[in-house]
């Protein structure tokens, strides 16, 4: 039964003082098998990969290939041995072709000039797209006009031309639709008939089910298990990574519903028409959508990022313009964005500054804009303390917490500023189990203080789970308003696909 | 084997961090020994910040631009202009007061104005703006003097804030410990700063967050330009003469001691600490140099170098 071990891991160990991200980890991966490794935010997943990718030096422990021993000293030693990398980001350069793609850190065919072949490149490129099923011309397509999708595909591409023959996915259906991500694992079938072994990362339950062969859990840098998928279901896999008891995933909780503190009405943009829609105090709304369908659309332009070309904004009953980001936030709204890093954070700066940046001056002496350090640290370890965001010290920088915790730190920033009305974009994507229900437990503590929060997500659990009405949003305009307990999962999803609802809606009347 | 592969990677991540004060160090020690009567001894202290103090006010406005990483290429001709237009203004019976208000907002809170408004406004980059309105300022110097000197009815007493002294301390020292103070508040205690450096890192989350980026960013370049102007001022006075080129070098020598700022203390930010490094280094070299007879060539050369070495040594980092 044992194959040969293609990759092997032995006890390898690395400290970042004072801390150790990873102790005496073993992980191996046999030809051809697609492997799932998992654990939530913090477990060491990114510090095996990135040993692996030669991105980080190992401090102990032996990497084995084919049964011998190798360095990996730098991302092109780990191309050149076979491994590749597909990073959720994916790196790619906005402004060049999906054939270009193809080719950076390889050779560029050359004409006898020595100068590069565009002809023969997009002949190459073509051929090795081809592969995938992908549209004609995908080559001569700039990269920053091509959906995640096929950008996607073209990294794949990428990594076989280069010989991979283990191939790293990160989160790759993080930015995916759910078409698309069937797609991608009909290509992973393919590449694993052809003997190239995935290793797959997410915190996609489901997906590591569907289409892994084994999975390795890790959790606090250790190894907890490695596993048949065959052996093993879902709540073994959950309980392991938490390593305590399941807890309650969705902490709801009867919240009075008081007056309405919102109000949209045939709100349009160019991408979103007409919206009407309301919202009151302790209640929470939820928005769904596929990628594309003008939720973060509609959000931009009630926060004053996006101009809008019609309609109104009531905030308890008073019209308001909105004519800027600053002005919204005056008048009493949050949003903890949909990148956390690239939009809720600073990530350079300390924990602290980030939690009083929308709110400087409260922690400042007089009206002149200096600051009361001790007040300022005072708050913000009040807020470490309150939402348990786990960091030592909130004069470190926040870059080095967890996903969860820093966007445990974004909604601290906007509890700060006293907003009657919060913005949820996709508060939970890409954070581990234990600390998702964390943020849905802070939501719903938010919502019992008489904040209205809006919540919005492309995940139909998440939003049956949390919140107390939603509208599901189609090409841009609601395409109907339901409530979780007559609703099941399906009927979203096909409002969703389709934008119409069958019969039970129900609920539209409300109080 | 392990023992010493451990100290090594110690020392060259202290030298990464503080490289810089090693140089500072370094250097003093070698003009100590080599000068030892001269170099160490208060007077000469003096002296040599009063030499920089000019030099100190234009690369402290560098540095609000640093931390939000922005740089303005016109600093140099914005020096040479304001000493041009303070003393053509003396010439034309402005009292030194009023005079030197005048310049501050002619020249710097003016250029500094066009520059921010351009960057931020109509979004066209730094260094193309920059670098443009260095030419209008070197267009206009010659304009108003056509390419002559200014001395002529410069108050006497005009010389007192470049060459005064109180008790035996420059004047020119106290004006720029003065004005660092004020920075150090405004960079680091107060909104100003706090904003400043999250638009650096991150502008999107700052106007998320409600931060007024574009304020903020023209105020940088309002501050930058002032204190490049203040600095055209001290020199004039210094020398009681508007020269036309007397700015030229501040450009290079401004943007580099504030570069050399950035390797130390707050890393990769223009701060005020390592600012100040920068510009102790640059001080001590020149006026060590000048003491120990390396002529004027070589002084360049040798400067150079050490930038070089300095940024080197703070860049490289063992390990991963």
């Amino acid at each position: 039964m044992e194959q040969q071990n293609l990759l092997e891991v032995k006890n390898v160990s690395k400290y970042f003082p004072p801390v150790s991200a990873l102790h005496n980890v073993c992980f191996d991966v046999v030809p051809g098998e697609v492997h799932g490794l998992i654990g939530e935010n913090g477990a060491g997943k990114s510090t095996l990969v990135k040993i692996l990718a030669g991105v980080y030096s190992k401090d102990s422990g032996t990497i084995l290939l084919d049964g011998k021993e190798v360095t990996i000293d730098t991302p092109h030693e780990a191309t050149s041995l076979g491994l590749t990398f597909i990073h959720q980001e994916l790196f790619q350069v906005p402004y060049s072709t999906i054939g270009e793609s193809l080719f950076f850190g390889r050779k560029y065919p050359r004409n006898r000039f020595g100068l590069i072949d565009w002809k023969s490149l997009r002949k190459q490129a073509s051929d090795e797209l081809s592969k995938f099923g992908v549209p004609k011309n995908l080559e001569n397509q700039l990269i920053s006009r091509t959906s995640m999708a096929y950008r996607y595909i073209a990294a794949i591409a990428k990594a076989i031309s280069q010989q991979c023959r283990i191939l790293f996915m990160d989160e790759p259906t993080a930015s995916l639709s759910k078409d698309e991500a069937d797609k991608l694992f009909e290509i992973i079938a393919e590449l694993k008939k052809r003997g190239i072994s995935i290793v797959y990362i997410s915190h996609r339950l489901e997906e590591i089910f569907k289409i892994c062969d084994r999975v390795t859990i890790l959790r606090d840098g250790q190894l907890v298990g490695a596993h048949r998928i065959s052996d093993i279901n879902i709540e073994t896999v959950i309980y392991s990574m938490l390593g305590e008891s399941l807890r309650d995933k969705f902490p709801k909780e009867k919240i009075k519903i008081e007056r309405e503190v919102l109000r949209v009405s045939g709100l349009k943009s160019r991408i979103v028409s007409e919206t009407t829609f309301s919202l009151r105090r302790g209640e929470i709304l939820g928005i769904i959508g596929l990628v594309g369908s003008g939720r973060t659309e509609l959000m931009n332009l009630i926060f004053g990022l996006d101009k809008k070309t019609g309609g109104s904004v009531y905030i308890d009953g008073k019209e308001v313009a909105n004519s800027s980001v600053r002005s919204a936030i005056r008048n009493g709204i949050g949003l903890v964005p949909e990148d956390r890093q690239g939009q809720g954070l600073v990530l350079n700066m300390e924990v602290k500054a980030n939690i009083t940046l929308a709110n400087f001056f409260k922690y400042c002496f007089g009206r002149f804009g200096i600051i009361n350090v001790s007040k300022e640290t005072k708050r913000a370890e009040d807020y470490v303390d309150k939402l348990r965001i786990k960091v030592k010290d909130v004069r470190g920088k926040v870059a080095y917490l967890s996903g969860g915790n820093q966007q445990k730190v974004v909604i601290a920033k906007w509890i700060d500023t006293d907003s009657s009305i919060l913005i949820f974009d996709e508060p939970t994507r890409g954070i581990d189990i234990g600390a998702k229900t964390e943020v849905y437990r802070l939501i719903v503590e938010l919502a019992k203080k008489g904040a209205g929060i809006i919540f919005i997500s492309s995940e139909i659990d998440e939003i049956l789970g949390i919140t107390d009405r939603f509208l599901v949003l189609y090409k841009g305009r609601i395409a109907g308003e339901f409530t979780p307990e007559d609703t099941s999962p399906d009927q979203v999803a096909i409002a969703m696909q389709l934008g119409r609802y069958g019969n039970g809606s129900g609920g539209k009347n409300r109080a | 084997m392990v023992a010493v592969e451990k100290i090594g990677l110690r020392v060259s991540n202290a030298l990464s961090n503080y490289g810089t004060i090693a140089i500072l160090i370094g250097l003093t020690g070698i003009f100590a020994v080599a000068k030892p009567h001269e170099f160490l001894t208060v007077k000469n202290g003096f002296i040599m910040l009063q030499q920089i103090a000019p030099l100190g006010l234009v690369s402290l406005g560098v540095t609000f631009l640093l931390a939000m990483r922005y740089y303005d290429l016109s600093i140099g001709y914005v020096v040479s202009l304001s000493g041009v237009v303070a003393t053509t203004l003396f010439g034309n019976g402005f009292s030194v007061f009023t005079g030197i208000l005048t310049t501050i907002f002619l020249v710097g809170c003016l250029f500094g104005f066009v520059n921010g408004f351009i960057v931020t406004f109509l979004r066209v980059p730094p260094l193309v703006v920059t670098i443009g309105v260095g030419f209008i300022c070197y267009g206009v110097i010659y304009i108003i003097t056509g390419g002559k000197a200014v001395f002529y009815g410069i108050p006497e007493h005009f010389g007192y804030w470049g060459s005064g002294m109180v008790w035996f301390v420059p004047v020119p020292v106290i004006i720029v410990a003065v004005i660092f103070a004020a920075c150090y508040v405004a960079l680091e205690k107060s909104s100003l700063g706090r904003y400043m450096y999250a638009i650096g890192n991150n502008e999107t989350t700052s106007s998320l967050s409600g931060v007024n980026v574009k304020l903020v960013k023209m105020l940088g370049f309002l501050l930058c330009s002032s204190f490049s102007c203040m600095a055209g001022i001290l020199i004039a006075s210094e020398n009681m003469v508007g020269h036309t080129t007397a700015g030229e070098r501040y450009l290079l020598l401004g943007l580099t001691a504030a570069f050399l700022g950035t390797s130390t203390f707050r890393k990769g930010e223009g701060n005020l600490w390592g600012t100040l490094l920068g510009v102790l280094i640059l001080g001590i070299a020149y006026n060590g140099m000048t003491m120990v007879g390396v002529e004027y060539k070589w002084r360049e050369v040798i400067t150079g170098s050490i930038l070089i070495v300095a940024l080197a040594i703070s860049s490289s980092k063992k390990g991963k």
